[in-house]
């Protein structure tokens, strides 16, 4: 079953020309709010769930207590944290929609976190604090799978999923049998490591065969949740579908390298095609009983189980929602605040895969075009540093296949490939997207590249826009 | 990041990693010679790391062996238990098995083990007791992290690996083992009982049907009188074929290495040549040969390049000034390019007494009667001599690095330039590191390292150089930082054209290994 991302081009809502006409550019979005300080706070100087927890407890628990409000504090310092967008308000929308359906439900009202992070993810913790991920927005079909992935989250909230397995793992922690086998493995001369190790794989085996039941039971919860809203529920549930292909944008993005690089400036060399690794295909086999631990230490069970459990649960549902034509505008605007964010953290091979998704699939995309001749040129510089590797990670053998070819297409390439790539893009780009920032960015590229009809061509491009322009 | 257990997410992603580096977390006790390239035919194909993990009892260890790809990824991981005084010294892929090479110091064996491609352990060989001079060339390897050790190898596409070993009771004369998974076949050539020269083995090559060895001959341990020989042994059986003989009627030879012309039977030797009569530990070469003999060993062409006649009359008067003998230019490697040139690299140096340390010496004997003046060896610049197909000089390129001073011990004094060299070599004293052949790219890589020699272990200015000639140009020299906080480090040879660099952190029990690519 294959992810089926029907896209028909929408015409564009009221947000997106404004953004890209620059009235509201990237620079403007929010990433402060004072609300966001104050529950932070707030939350950090009322941790319930240490409620109640012995000395030798709270030392197991409390760093990583700590530990997590710090990188909530981190995230929010590195503008991880967006506020006051139309994304907001819809996630903000759906998830009261939720909550004023099931007010009796809820010890406390949750707060809502929109995150710029790529990852198709969303969380609320064991204080009621929801992240929703940009990442997730851009994949999900309509509201109503956005609203069954909140509905899902806040279901283990309401039934203190956090609280349980706490109390389970201190309970195997803290019992006498698990703290006689540390101290019988401390005492041992030998085979100390082994056995921890041992111990340890039993531990998680417990522990995630009982998170498979907590997220049984959170599903079950969230169609409850979804019944007295405006969501319908046959809709909601195919976000299982979705997440069951969550690497879509590495296997369903065509590279197509033989055409996007096979140009008469730069004619497409085999070599940058070529894999040169010699196949190593040296490998342990697992043992059955390391397979069915491999397998029980996914917590999640499996999209599909899932969605067919579901299916069986409920019936038919006719609702409809008027809001379904404004939410291709909010995917559109997730993935593109998505897609900056990547560029600003310069993960510049997966944001190269993304604009070729986009690029095919949108029409609004075209801008992006400006992007690909800084992404090339930013690979130039990095690797005249040695640090490619941190903008475009090495071939492994879990990557897919077509992106596994892009990658080795990049680190085929030298310095000066990278330049003249970049030279190339640049003579692609439409004159209304060229610009003299554009040309600052990309003034390391022109130094290193030798090849002077390239340059001639490029500078001649430029001075199309502006007459007196020069390198 | 780490996700924490108490926020139940619905994380069904886990994203690439973009990191630049392969960390080994918990390493509890690790020795950074334990780590190497694997190679295959002749090129890298991945790398090892070995470490314990675990005491199983008084004598023995757990030892995990993780294999990592061309790109640093994990292809496979092993546990076993053996000794712990067993150290991994090299690993080598046939392209169908792995052969894996221990060496004990403790009991003083050496163990090969083989794996087919399931990790399965298909055979296991185990040497006698080394003897001493065996010994002595282990544990110098080891102490000295040094890759380029020629007692084993794969051979290529003929299939199965070579080991060559010394052992008790012999005092001389060698063993070679060579044994292949994927046919099963398994053979040993020992060196005549009746040879009463002492004999010091290094591989050469191989083709599909004989495996040649450089075996270095010497009347006895202390003696300065060498000659160098070359023993071909037949692959299917091991059987000794013949002997390319030390010297002709004109000169005597020195090979350093060899390389066979497909479609042939042919295989040529390069070294360097000296008069007859000279001793080969104390006299300077008088220029470098290219020998090439048929699978008979008969002689099918011999070309000789002088340092006075040929090369010295094409040098500039700048390269003639730094290269005033070169005698005292130690020969790393000579070797075939991709497109067919002849290369030899050499760095220069120059022996000089060690004032400071010879005075200590004296001061330390009391009387000054026994005391036993040091020389100290001025390592200088590196050359690379280049030779077209027919071996004739067509340049010389040097490499200006910083000159380096290594104290060479008491008595050191009285040794010629040549064993001290010789000495340098095992002691790891030079910067080269090695010469990489990349055939994809048709270009190859002469690695050194540079750096302030009188730094400290912040190794601030270390740099690892990479010098790549592609055909018809120049070299171009890229550099990589080494500055780190690291408590040990290493380079490891990588997969063509990039380089693996190694850094032990003994406080955090933290290993990294990162992968850089040269830039030309």
């Amino acid at each position: 079953m294959g992810l089926k991302m029907k896209k028909s081009i929408k015409i564009i809502a009221t947000v997106l020309p404004l953004f890209f006409s620059g009235i509201i550019s990237y620079a403007q979005l929010i990433y402060k709010s004072d609300q966001f300080d104050r529950v932070i706070e707030e939350k950090k100087g009322d941790v319930q769930i240490l409620e109640g927890l012995s000395k030798e407890q709270l030392n197991i628990f409390k760093p990583h207590i700590t530990s997590y409000f710090k990188t909530l504090e981190y995230n929010y310092k590195d503008s991880l944290y967006l506020f006051s967008t139309e994304i907001n308000k819809k996630v903000q929308d759906i998830a009261e929609s939720i909550y004023n359906a099931n007010q009796d439900r809820f010890t406390q009202k949750p707060f809502f976190i929109l995150s710029t992070s790529d990852q198709p993810n969303a969380f609320c913790d064991f204080n009621g604090i929801m992240v929703v991920n940009t990442g997730l927005i851009e994949l999900v079909d309509d509201e109503h799978q956005l609203a069954f992935v909140i509905a899902h989250e806040l279901a283990h909230f309401i039934l203190k999923h956090a609280e349980t397995s706490m109390s389970k793992a201190l309970g195997v922690l803290g019992s006498s049998e698990f703290k006689g086998k540390i101290k019988e493995i401390k005492r041992m001369e030998y085979n100390k490591v082994k056995k921890f190790e041992n111990l340890m794989k039993d531990l998680a085996i417990k522990t995630s065969s009982h998170s498979r039941e907590l997220e049984s039971d959170a599903d079950a919860l969230a169609v409850e949740l979804l019944k007295n809203t405006r969501f319908n529920l046959s809709k909601a549930i195919k976000v299982m579908e979705v997440l069951e292909e969550v690497d879509w944008f590495y296997e369903n993005v065509q590279y197509n390298l033989s055409a996007l690089y096979g140009t008469s400036e730069f004619p497409l060399d085999n070599i940058f095609l070529t894999d040169p690794d010699k196949g190593f295909s040296f490998f342990q086999q697992q043992t059955e009983k390391e397979k069915k631990l491999q397998d029980s230490l996914h917590t999640h069970p499996d999209c599909a189980e899932r969605y067919k459990t579901l299916q069986g649960s409920i019936s038919n549902d006719s609702k409809t929602s008027n809001e379904d034509e404004l939410f291709s505008n909010i995917k559109e605007l997730s993935a593109d605040i998505t897609l900056k964010r990547l560029l600003k953290k310069r993960a510049l091979a997966y944001s190269y895969s993304r604009i070729l998704y986009l690029e095919k699939n949108q029409n609004w995309a075209k801008e992006y075009q400006v992007y690909k001749a800084n992404i090339f040129n930013q690979f130039s510089e990095a690797q005249k540093k040695h640090r490619l590797n941190s903008l475009c990670p090495k071939k492994s053998p879990n990557m897919p296949e077509a992106f596994k070819e892009f990658v080795v297409f990049i680190h085929n390439q030298s310095v000066k490939d990278f330049a003249k790539h970049a030279l190339v893009h640049i003579l692609n780009t439409p004159i209304e997207l060229l610009s003299k920032e554009l040309a600052d960015d990309i003034k390391q590229a022109f130094e290193v590249c030798e090849d002077e009809a390239l340059k001639i061509k490029v500078a001649s491009h430029y001075k199309r826009k502006f007459l007196d322009f020069n390198f | 990041m780490k996700r924490n257990q108490l926020i139940i997410g619905l994380m069904l992603f886990s994203g690439i990693s973009f990191s630049q580096k392969k960390t080994f977390s918990d390493i509890r006790k690790f020795r950074i010679r334990n780590t190497g390239a694997i190679v295959q035919s002749g090129e890298v194909t991945g790398s090892y790391i070995f470490y314990q993990k675990d005491k199983v009892d008084k004598k023995n260890n757990l030892y995990v062996i993780e294999f990592l790809g061309p790109n640093l990824e994990s292809v496979g991981t092993k546990e076993i238990v053996a000794s712990k005084f067993e150290n991994l010294t090299q690993a080598a892929y046939d392209g169908t098995s792995l052969c894996l090479r221990f060496f004990n110091p403790r009991e003083k064996t050496i163990s090969y083990q083989l794996y087919d491609n399931k990790a399965s352990l298909v055979k296991e060989l185990k040497s006698g007791e080394l003897n001493k001079y065996a010994l002595m060339t282990e544990n110098a390897a080891l102490n000295q992290n040094l890759e380029t050790f020629s007692n084993f190898s794969e051979l290529g596409q003929a299939g199965g690996f070579v080991g060559y070993e010394a052992t008790k009771p012999k005092k001389t004369g060698f063993d070679v083992q060579y044994f292949d998974a994927k046919s099963g076949k398994k053979w040993k050539y020992s060196s005549p009982a009746s040879e009463s020269m002492h004999l010091y083995p290094s591989y050469l090559c191989s083709t599909d049907k004989i495996v040649y060895t450089l075996v270095a001959k010497k009347k006895s341990a202390m003696t300065r009188d060498i000659d160098y020989h070359v023993y071909a042994n037949r692959l299917s059986d091991g059987k000794y074929m013949f002997d390319l003989p030390p010297k002709d009627n004109k000169y005597q030879y020195m090979y350093y290495s060899a390389f066979n012309h497909p479609g042939t039977d042919h295989t040529t030797f390069l070294g360097m040549y000296f008069n007859l009569g000279d001793k080969l530990l104390k006299a300077k070469s008088q220029g470098l040969v290219m020998h090439t003999i048929n699978s008979k060993g008969e002689d099918v062409e011999k070309k000789h390049v002088s340092w006075a006649r040929d090369i010295s009359k094409l040098l500039t008067a700048d390269q003639r000034l730094k290269i005033k003998d070169a005698g005292n230019m130690y020969f790393h490697h000579i070797f075939r390019s991709p497109q067919g040139k002849i290369y030899a690299v050499a760095e220069q140096y120059k022996k000089v007494f060690a004032a400071g340390a010879s005075a200590l010496s004296m001061l330390g004997s009391g009387s000054g009667a026994n005391a036993h003046p040091s020389a100290k060896l001025v390592i200088e610049d590196l050359f690379v001599y280049e030779f077209s197909k027919n071996f004739e000089l067509e340049g010389v390129k040097v490499f200006d690095k910083e000159k380096s001073n290594q104290n060479m011990g008491p008595g050191s004094l009285y040794y010629s330039s040549q064993i001290l060299g010789k000495l340098a070599k095992g002691y790891g004293f030079f910067d080269y590191a090695y010469t990489q052949q990349n055939k994809v790219k048709d270009n190859f890589t002469v690695c050194y390292m540079d750096y302030n020699k009188d730094e400290g272990k912040k190794r601030k200015t270390m740099k690892f150089y990479a010098a790549t000639k592609q055909a018809e140009s120049d070299f171009v020299t890229d550099k990589i930082s080494l500055e780190t906080d690291a408590t040990s480090l290493r380079t490891l040879r990588a997969k063509p054209g990039h380089v693996v660099i190694l850094e032990y952190f003994k406080k955090e029990k933290k290993l990294e290994m990162r992968l850089e690519k040269f830039n030309y």
